[in-house]
Order: structure tokens, then sequence, then C-alpha cells
């Protein structure tokens, strides 16, 4: 015990990492914070104190609104299909329900690899009506009056999902791979000798045992959600008429494009305030259930 | 329950054909578009627009030399393998040093300097840039290798810490004490002990370092101006910005072609291990 | 096993990097430089180099060091903030004009305006160029920004499909839309008109036409200076309703509202869609794609008979470009190189390696104008010289954004014209309350650009 209370030792292990942190993302962090309260075009020092002006201006701004129900959309839609679809993935692959389950397994987590903008870029492409991969999928099969995915406000919502969804699935099939695979061959050799089948041993093995595994995933989710920007920023522009605009692509708006890098600020660490929380509630809550287990 | 497992059995012929399916025509989903991009980065671009599915008529490597030497290619790489490997390197030592302690150590402030490190994931990068501009230019790193790879050890750190506490904490402790008995150091307990228990987190945390840093690209562009220095990314949204005003996307494909490869051909030589470091990381986190 | 390969194959990479990294190339530039930054897209960098022999030609002591970037202004910005900036500079991207200026980083170029022309006896600076065309880069009388090109507007057209065809330029809208029918009845399949979908600005070259044509320079003035009521006049609801006939009647290619510019102008030119909105700079934009025998023209936004704007009347514009920073270690050399780039000796050279007409005047004559440019230098002439140019897009950018967004809905058929109206007015009264917002105003006369 007294090993592991050795406080001088413990600090002096961390501090280097923690001074490193401190001085190249806390201090500028902590200097944006404070810009949330000024005007600033972010060519010059000219600065001008407002007071809450910004974030006054943002409450009665209906972009802010709309972006921030946008962000709120991928995030909740992607946040649902993304651990369905692991969580088949992970299944199948782990418990020999498919063949060349190995051969899945590297193949999905693929679209990890590359970067967002690359990702964006080739679905890009591929989603032009005229000479991209899908639609011309499509014509093969006769269909004709197809939609220009996205140039339509509903296509172009989905498209975005779809791709974030195409992005992560491969991420989060592997997470639960791992975890499934942890969970003692036992435990579904007990099921079996109960006579039960595949589903009722992923009810009442897998899935409890994968509550931990899905809340964190649940944390990661919701951070990526919240940040959505390269896949929109490239493949719509935030368009048609705002219909993917998101707070990332907005903050970028204003800071780069509008020069208002006081307001981008201040939206950017509305953001973050309601990133950080909502990822510490779920933090908090896993760690309170976790103690009553 | 009878009659559930009639349905199971009944179905399960069924099920397993459906499985099936669905995973081949999601691994078409997956790995077309990649292939596609891969072939495609063969084609001139007046191929490219007359028919999006057709092979090159002829493989010629045209792009990519064009890539390769116009856009300075050969340049960036090495530059952006320099980076990233002196990033993993610091921010993986650094990090583990740091996690350790939180996982093994008791301390007053312990938890504020976890969840410290932890809301580090959560910042939005470019919510900082002008300010870290600033400060780097104040450290007078401005426009240097050096600045930027602290920079990015700095910006990886929380993720490190992350994974790496979570396996740390996995490690019994009674090893720690065997080893202390044994007459080791802290520094060397933690050295030549911990850190090769340790090496399925490193490997995973490595992974993703090594994919991050060689895919960023707003950092860079802001702490790097001298072309010289460059990395990788830059170079490559320079031929996207070009192709927007001079229709060529065949060397932006060949460029995408290049920053691709490592990072596939690293996942796929070293896959098992990162599946193993991913489990104990996140299951634990 | 595997890893310990990779890691050792690494630690190689590792190795090698230190002697491969890309070295500085220790520019011995010598004491005296000035330096150019540009943005490089369509133009190309050629032009900027030749300017630079040219320029050390004449000025053997100065060493000119110009570079170009697509991002330039992101790339420099940096610099900017640390006090650092080049010495002539020209960036596209996320950059306001006004704001820069109003935040006093924009050298004044009166003076430079005065000097003699470069290779020209007894003439200004300022009376090289063509009528009209400063007032752009102009504010309270001073000039802060100079242009490039002289960019002409309108819709393009493959001349040869017509020719086959027996198709004939429109000159009134009545006519256009018979045009459109026959095309879309006799084309086989071609459509009358695709445009650049994902941003609607490009369709906005119709729009701008229609409203001119209908509402004359009063109103384009009027919708400059953000007059109350001006963007919901009945002109303009007539604009947007004519738009959306061109959809109503399916005369725009299926898809188009997604196409980005380079894709939708693709497809003009393999030929699926007849017309597209367009400037003079599509031809170099496009010129990896451009078959060899390609012959496109440019025909004016057709017009109304008793339109109050003339019918043939052409959108041209010399927009604020090239400006000098006010931190720069040596402005005098960066608006000298700005004197040089912009003689007629250089603007000729352009003209020849670029394809685009500098708003120069006799930077034409002896050259070989490409027919694309010439037909749009034609079109001007055949309207008796008639330009106009709405400023709003660059003095306004979020009116300008909205609008973007607005004319995407409505060609979407989202919104009604009253709604389109109602939006832009609304966004309007934004500017005018916000104490933030730079405020320009101009009247008919051609006064130019003023601030309230």
């Amino acid at each position: 015990m007294s090993l592991q209370n050795n406080g001088r030792v413990a600090l002096l292990f961390v501090l280097p990492a923690f001074l490193f942190y401190l001085t190249f993302l806390i201090v500028p962090y902590a200097l944006a914070f404070g810009v949330s309260f000024v005007k600033w075009r972010g060519v010059t020092l000219n600065m001008e104190y407002t007071g809450l002006g910004n974030f006054a201006k943002m409450i009665g701004d209906p972009f802010f609104w709309k972006s921030l129900y946008n962000t709120v959309f991928f995030t909740v839609l992607t946040g649902i299909i993304v651990p369905c679809m692991a969580l088949y993935f992970a299944v199948a692959v782990t418990r020999k329900l498919v063949a060349g389950a190995r051969f899945f397994r590297i193949t999905f987590f693929f679209p990890n690899l590359i970067s967002q903008v690359a990702i964006a870029v080739l679905w890009w492409f591929a989603l032009n009506p005229e000479f991209g991969i899908l639609s011309n999928f499509l014509r093969l099969f006769g269909f004709t009056d197809l939609p220009s995915w996205l140039g339509e406000p509903g296509w172009a919502r989905a498209a975005i999902v779809a791709v974030k969804v195409w992005a992560a699935v491969g991420f989060y099939m592997v997470l639960y791979v791992s975890a499934i695979e942890g969970i003692p061959e036992d435990y579904y050799d007990a099921c079996k000798i109960d006579g039960a089948g595949e589903w009722q041993s992923f009810r009442h093995v897998t899935l409890p045992l994968l509550s931990e595994m899905m809340k964190v995933t649940g944390v990661f989710l919701l951070l990526n959600g919240f940040g959505t920007f390269d896949v929109v920023r490239i493949m719509t522009d935030g368009g048609p008429d705002r219909a993917t605009e998101t707070l990332a692509t907005y903050i970028y708006e204003n800071a780069f494009e509008l020069g208002k890098f006081g307001y981008a600020t201040t939206i950017a660490m509305t953001l973050f305030l309601i990133t950080f929380s909502l990822a510490m509630l779920s933090l908090w809550i896993q760690r309170r259930d976790s103690v009553e287990y | 329950m009878e009659d559930e497992n009639t349905l199971d059995r009944l179905f399960s012929g069924a099920r397993r054909i459906i499985t099936q399916c669905v995973f081949m025509v999601y691994g078409v989903i997956v790995v077309f578009p990649m292939i596609w991009l891969g072939y495609t980065a063969f084609k001139p671009t007046s191929e490219l627009f007359a028919s999006a599915w057709a092979l090159p008529v002829e493989w010629k490597l045209d792009n990519f030399v064009e890539a390769w030497t116009e856009a300075q290619i050969g340049d960036f790489f090495w530059n952006s393998i320099f980076v990233t490997i002196s990033t993993l390197v610091l921010q993986l030592f650094l990090g583990a040093m740091a996690s350790y302690a939180l996982a093994k150590y008791r301390f007053r402030g312990q938890n504020l300097v976890y969840y410290g490190f932890l809301a580090g994931l959560m910042f939005p990068i470019f919510l900082g840039l002008v300010p870290l501009f600033f400060l780097v230019k104040t450290l007078g790193l401005l426009d240097t290798h050096l600045g930027i790879i602290l920079v990015y050890a700095a910006f990886g750190i929380p993720f490190t810490v992350f994974v790496l506490t979570a396996f740390f904490r996995t490690i019994p402790t009674t090893i720690m004490e065997a080893g202390i008995m044994d007459g080791c150091g802290h520094f060397t307990l933690f050295l030549r002990i911990m850190l090769p228990l340790a090496k399925p987190g490193l490997t995973t945390v490595g992974i993703f370092t090594f994919i991050s840093i060689w895919n960023e690209y707003i950092l860079a562009l802001v702490l790097l101006s001298s072309s010289h220095l460059r990395t990788l990314p830059l170079g490559i949204a320079v031929l996207q910005f070009v192709q927007f005003y001079e229709v060529d996307f065949g060397a932006l494909f060949a460029g995408l072609v290049i920053v691709m490869l490592p990072t596939l051909i690293c996942y796929i030589v070293l896959q098992e291990q990162i599946t193993k470091g991913i489990t104990v990381g996140a299951v634990k986190g | 096993m595997r890893s310990k390969i990779v890691l050792v194959l690494l630690l190689v990479l590792y190795g090698c990097s230190f002697f491969l990294r890309g070295e500085d190339p220790k520019l011995d530039l010598g004491d005296n430089v000035m330096e150019g930054v540009f943005f490089q897209g369509g133009y190309g960098m050629q032009w900027v180099h030749d300017t630079a022999a040219e320029f050390e030609r004449a000025h053997p002591e100065i060493t000119a060091y110009v570079w170009g970037n697509p991002r330039a202004w992101d790339q420099t910005r940096p610099r900017f903030l640390s006090g650092n900036p080049p010495d002539v500079f020209w960036g596209i991207h996320n950059i306001n004009f006004w704001v820069n200026l109003h935040d006093g980083l924009v050298a004044n170029l009166d003076s430079l305006m005065e000097a003699p022309a470069y290779g020209q006896e007894g003439v200004k600076f300022r009376d090289t160029f063509f009528d009209g065309t400063l007032e752009e880069g102009q504010f309270e009388g001073h000039q802060y920004f100079l242009p490039i090109t002289y960019a002409i507007s309108g819709i393009w057209y493959n001349k040869g499909m017509f020719d086959e065809h027996g198709w004939t330029e429109p000159e009134t809208w009545d006519e256009f839309l018979a045009l459109c029918e026959t095309i879309k009845q006799t084309g086989g399949g071609v459509a009358p008109l695709t445009h650049q979908g994902k941003y609607p600005s490009y369709f906005g070259m119709i729009w701008r036409g229609l409203v001119y044509k209908l509402g004359g320079e009063q109103l384009m003035c009027d919708m400059d200076s953000l007059v109350p009521g001006a963007w919901s006049r009945p002109e303009i609801l007539e604009a947007c309703r004519l738009s959306r006939q061109l959809y109503e009647r399916d005369y725009v290619l299926p898809g188009t509202s997604s196409f980005s510019h380079t894709e939708a102008q693709m497809i003009w030119i393999q030929g699926k869609a007849a017309m597209i909105p367009c400037g003079t700079w599509l031809a170099s934009e496009m010129k990896n794609a451009l078959p060899e025998d390609f012959d496109m023209r440019l025909m004016s936004v057709p017009g109304f008979r008793d339109g109050k704007g003339g019918i043939g009347a052409m959108e041209a514009s010399a927009g604020p470009a090239f400006w000098i920073p006010v931190e720069a270690a040596n402005p005098l050399a960066g608006m000298e190189y700005l004197r040089i780039l912009l003689s007629r000796k250089m603007a000729a050279n352009f003209l020849s390696t670029v394809g685009s007409v500098q708003p120069i005047k006799g930077s034409t004559e002896g050259v070989n104008v490409p027919p694309a440019t010439q037909s749009a230098l034609d079109r001007i002439a055949a309207a008796g010289g008639e330009t106009f140019a709405f400023q709003f897009s660059g003095w306004y950018l979020e009116l300008e954004n909205e609008y973007r967004n607005a004319l995407g809905a409505l060609l979407n058929d989202d919104i009604t014209p009253e709604r389109f109206a109602a939006r832009m007015e609304a966004m309007a009264e934004r500017l005018r309350q916000d104490p933030d917002t730079i405020r320009f105003s101009r009247s008919p006369r051609g006064d130019g650009v003023a601030a309230l």
C-alpha cells in the first residue's frame, strides 16, 4: 500500500505530460475562453470587449439554432445506427455465424485508416448523380428518375449520416469484438446446456456483459457526432440551404469566412460546454452504475 | 422457451444465409470505393468523367509522377515520417508515464488530473488555433518540425492517458510489489517491468496516433509555412484545392492513394496486435 | 514477429527521414527582397513568375521572390497576425477584403495610381485601366485594391452544337424559352441548361442578369446599398418566377442541384446540356478537359424589350484582388511589382498565357485573343458598352451567403419567390441593424463606392 501512496513519485511521473498538456492545450484554450467575450476579426490584435454580447447574439441567431438542431440530428442518428450495426457484425464474427469472419474483421476497419477528408472526397465523387458509383449502379437496375443525392435537403442529410456511419462502424465493431472475446466461453457453454439458442445467449450473456463497453462507445460517438466537420464541409458545404449545417461548419464559416473570430469562439465555447457536460454526465452515470454492480 | 427454441432452429439456416449476404454486401460497400479509388488513380481525368466504372484504358503512372514531382510529395512523405514517428515516441513515453502513475499510485488531485486530461478529448481543434499559434511563436518554435512535434504530442496525450490508464489498471499490483522487492527503483520498475507489460496498449495507441498524425491537416497548415517543412496532408490539400480551379482529379486521386497506403499496410500487418490492444484499452475505460 | 519487422521497418524509415526530409532551399535572396504571395488556381503561376522576371530586369538590385498556394490567405494569415506579411498579396479563399481594410491591414495606393504607367510615355497608371474598373477597389474615394482580370459573365454555349442543329442566340427571355423548348424537343436528349448547383451563386449570374434587365441600374444600386424594400420589389419577384420557369418546364438537367462547378462544366462540355452560366475564366478552368476543337461562345443573359436595363447588357466586373499589406517590409517594391504586373506589356502576356483579359487599355492589341474571350468582348461591344456589376457579394458576405442559400432553395422549389424576397429583406434588415457591419452605398451615375 505504501508503494502506491507514494505521491511524490507519482507526481514526477505525471508532471512532464501534464506540463506539456498545460502549455499546448490548456493555455491556448483558456485564452480562447477570453476571446468569446470580445469582438475580434482575427487578423490584427484589435479586440473590443463586449461582455455577454456574443452570447446574446448567438441566442437570437436562427442559423445557430438550425446548426445545433442538425448537429443533434446527426449525433442521435449515428449514435443509434452505428452501435446497432457494429454489434450485429461483432456478434456474427465472434460467434462464428458467418464464413470468412477474419477477412471481414480486417476489411470493415479500413475506413478508419483514411482521413475524414479523403473519405469525404471519395464519397462526394461516388454520390455524383451523373458520374458517381451509386447512380450508375442503380441505373443498371432500370432506375431512371434518380435524385441528385447531395442537392436535396432530405437526401443530403441522409447521405451525411450514411457516410459517417460508413466511416465509423468498423472501429466500433472491433471494439465490440474484443469485448465479446473477453467473455469467458463457459458462460456460453452454460447457456447452451440450458438449451438456449443464439438469440438467448446474446440477450442473456453478450448484451449484459457488453454494457460497460456500450457506455464508453456512447461517449466516443457523442464526441464524434458533435464534432462533425470535414465530411459536411467537403460533401455539401452545409447546404443545400443550411440543411446539413453543423455547429462546427457554422463556427468555421463565422471565423474564417466572415472574420468574426470572437463570435465564432463563443459558439465553439458553447459547443465545447455542451459536449463536455454530456460526456461527463455519461461517464458519471457509468461510474455510479459500476459501483452498484 | 420451448417455442423460442424451435423457432431458433427453424430460422437458424435462413439467418445464416441472410447474415452472410449482409456481410458480403457491406464488404463490397466498404472495399469497392477504395478499390475504385485505387484504379481510378491510374486514369487521366477525361477518362474518369467519360465512364466512372471502367478500368483504365492504359495503366499509366502519369498521375503518380505528377503528384510525386509537381506537388513535392517526395519531400512531404519523408517529412511526414519524421514528424509522425518523433511524435509517436514522445507522446507514448510521456503518456505512458502519466497513465502508469494515474493507474497505480494514489495521490491528491488524482481525479482532477485524470478528468483534466480527458477534457482534452473534447476540445474542438480550431477553437484554440490562433492562441496556439501565438504561443508557439513566443516559444520560437514556429515553422519548425520540433514545434509541431511538441504540439502533436501534447494534443495526443489525452487519448493516450485515456487508453493506457485503463490498461495499467488491469496489471496486477502484485507485480509491482515483486519488482520493488527485487530492489527496483520506481523508474526502473516502470521502464523494465510495466512498460513491456503494456505493449498491447502501446501498440493500439501507437497505431491510432500514427493514423491521426499521418492525416492531420489544420495544425500543420497553421504551424508550418515553409514549403520544405510541409507534411503529406498539406501536399494533398494543394492537389485538392487546385482541382477546384483546374480540373485534375487524376493527380488528386493518386495523392490520396499515396497517403492511404502506409496506414493500410501497417494495419494489415499489425491487425491482430491492434485488436488485442483495443480490448484492454477500451473495455476498462 | 510481425510487429518486430514493422518496428524495424519504421526505425529504418525514421533513420532515412533524417536525411531525406525536405531541405531548406536556403534561397540566397540577398538583402533587398520583394516578396509576393498569390492565389494559385486556374490562372496557374506562370504570369506571376514572368512578372517577377520583368521586375528583376527593371530593378536588378531587388530580388523578386514570388510564390503561390491555393489557400494563400489561410497560409499567410498567421504572418499578418505577427506583423510579418509579404509585400504584395492576392488571396481569394475565406478572405474579406473590406474587413481587412477596416482593420487597417491594407495600404493606400493613391500614390501608385498617380505614378507613370510602366513602359508607356506620359500616361498615369490610373488612366491605363478600362473605364469604371477601378471603382470596385476604392473606399471613400481612395484606391486600396487593384483588379486582376476583367471577368465577363453570361451564358455559354457550344457553337458546334448550336450550328449543327441550327440553333441561334436568343435576345429576349421569350426567345430564350423558345430555344430551350426546341432543344428539349429536338436536341436528342440534350438538356437545354445545367448550372453549378452546389454553388447557387453561379445561377445567380442568370438571376442577376434578369434583375438588372428588369429593374435597371437604380434597382441594382438600391439592392447593393441595402435600401429598405429594395430586395422585395416586383422585379425581384419576377426574376425569381422566371428562374423557376426553367425548372417548371424541365429545361434544367436532372441532378443539377448537386453539381459542383467543375462537375457541371464537365457535363456541359460533354454535351449533356446545351448551355451553362459562367464567367470568362471558364476556358482556363477547364483547359485540361476541353477537347481541341471545342468552340465555346458567350451570350448575354436574355433581356426584355421594355426592361429598364439594356437588353444585351453584360455583367462584367474587375473585382478587388491585389493589395499591399500596411506592415509589409518593402511596400514600395510591392507597389512597383503591381505597376509592372498591370502594365500593358504584362497584361498582354497574361492574355496570351492565361487567356483572360486584364482591364488594361490596349492589352488586347496584337495578341491572339482566344475566340471564347473574344466572343465575350464582342458581346460588350454589341451592347454599346453597357455593363453592370452587383457589389453586395463583396460588401456583405452574410447577405451573399443568404442569397446563395435562398436562391438554391428557390430553384429547388423549397421556397416561393415571395419567401425568397422576405428572407433577403430580413437579412438586409439584420445588417442595417448590426453596428459591426461596414455600410456601403452607391448611386446610378457611376459615382462608385462611398461609405455611409
